[in-house]
């Protein structure tokens, strides 16, 4: 019987030992491959997306039938409506445009400002000086951001033609 | 003839030392894997569990705007986000009676370990903003938890004799120990 020579018993040693070695270098890339995987996952919050979500949409329908400080006899709704429109109204010495934006940015300040939640805050088919009604950007969060949730308040301005919107976009942090 | 000294069972000495070598170290990365596993499971309950807790805090800021014993009701037709202030008055009044607790026990099964606040925050008369807890769970036996859950919704409180419309919030708090 023809025995194995010293060389190749060496040689037949050195493969399994590089074998075992490129499958524990294997199981340790994959290991950290997992590890890298889990902690680049995004967790649900269900919490903060139910509050971002609420402020949101609640924020534009809630403020539409509030009473404007300084003439508490009309809403937010009448004053954007009579800016969009005819400009009768005046809040004291006030337009009726300058009253209701200072209301929003109030509003705006008390729920998001003091919580710091980034978020724009802006009108459409409505203008003042020839510039948007409201564009209030807080803590750099533009159009060009990661968008969060959103909301939208359609204020119809009939008899005249058209609608106001008032949109706010919460940014992510 | 020259006698071989070397003893014959060495080999299968150092095969059996392999032997133990190899099911140590398995041992040893079993002991290892089952402790990870232990610690990751252990995570994923405490998530589950937390997870569990906002849930039933968001179901009660949900629910609570939509209370008929709170809503606007105009021309029987109930207004959207809106509650009516002298409802909400009656409400807390009711909770906060210690002589009659049925209220208070009634919206326990509701609300269960929280505390809902109305803020009432513009226009303000006196530039501060108002409060009136409507339910706080605290009033009752549960004083050794914690709050750790909190959620605002925004809403506008009908004052129907004085005819105005305030900007509000309902807060919403979850207590819960640990």
């Amino acid at each position: 019987m023809k025995r194995k020579s010293k060389y190749s018993l060496r040689k037949s040693g050195q493969i399994e030992t590089f074998g075992l070695a490129f499958i524990v270098i294997l199981i340790i890339v994959g290991f950290f491959i997992y590890i890298s995987f889990r902690s680049h996952q995004t967790q649900d919050n269900p919490q903060k997306d139910f509050t971002n979500d609420k402020l949101a949409n609640d924020f534009v329908l809630s403020i539409l039938d509030v009473s404007v400080e300084g003439c508490e006899v009309f809403s937010v709704e009448d004053l954007i409506k009579d800016c969009a429109r005819d400009h009768r109204i005046k809040c004291g010495e006030e337009d009726s445009c300058i009253a209701v934006n200072r209301s929003i940015v109030t509003m705006l300040n008390q729920t998001f400002m003091s919580r710091r939640i980034k978020f724009r805050f802006y009108s459409s088919n409505i203008y003042f000086d020839s510039k948007d009604l409201i564009n209030v950007n807080y803590l750099n969060c533009t159009p060009t951001s990661r968008q969060g949730q959103r909301g939208v308040a359609t204020i119809p301005l009939y008899p005249a033609p058209g609608s106001v919107y008032l949109n706010i976009n919460i940014c992510y942090q | 003839m020259k006698q071989n000294n070397k003893p014959k069972y060495l080999r299968g000495q150092i095969q059996l030392g392999e032997t133990i070598a190899v099911v140590f170290i398995v041992m040893i990365l079993l002991v290892i894997g089952m402790v990870f596993w232990n610690k990751v499971s252990n995570s994923n309950i405490r998530n589950i569990q937390s997870q569990s807790q906002e849930l039933s805090v968001i179901e009660i800021a949900n629910n609570v705007p939509e209370l008929a014993e709170l809503k606007c009701y105009e021309a029987s037709v109930n207004q959207v986000k809106c509650l009516d202030w002298y409802k909400i008055v009656a409400m807390s009044n009711a909770m906060k009676n210690t002589s009659d607790r049925s209220a208070f026990i009634l919206y326990n099964n509701y609300f269960k370990n929280s505390k809902i606040t109305i803020v009432k925050m513009y226009p303000t008369t006196s530039g501060e903003v108002e409060n009136i807890t409507l339910y706080d769970s605290k009033i009752g036996n549960n004083t050794n938890s914690t709050t750790t859950l909190l959620i605002p919704v925004p809403i506008h409180i009908k004052d129907y004799v004085n005819h105005q419309t305030f900007y509000g919030m309902i807060i919403v708090e979850g207590y819960y120990v640990g």
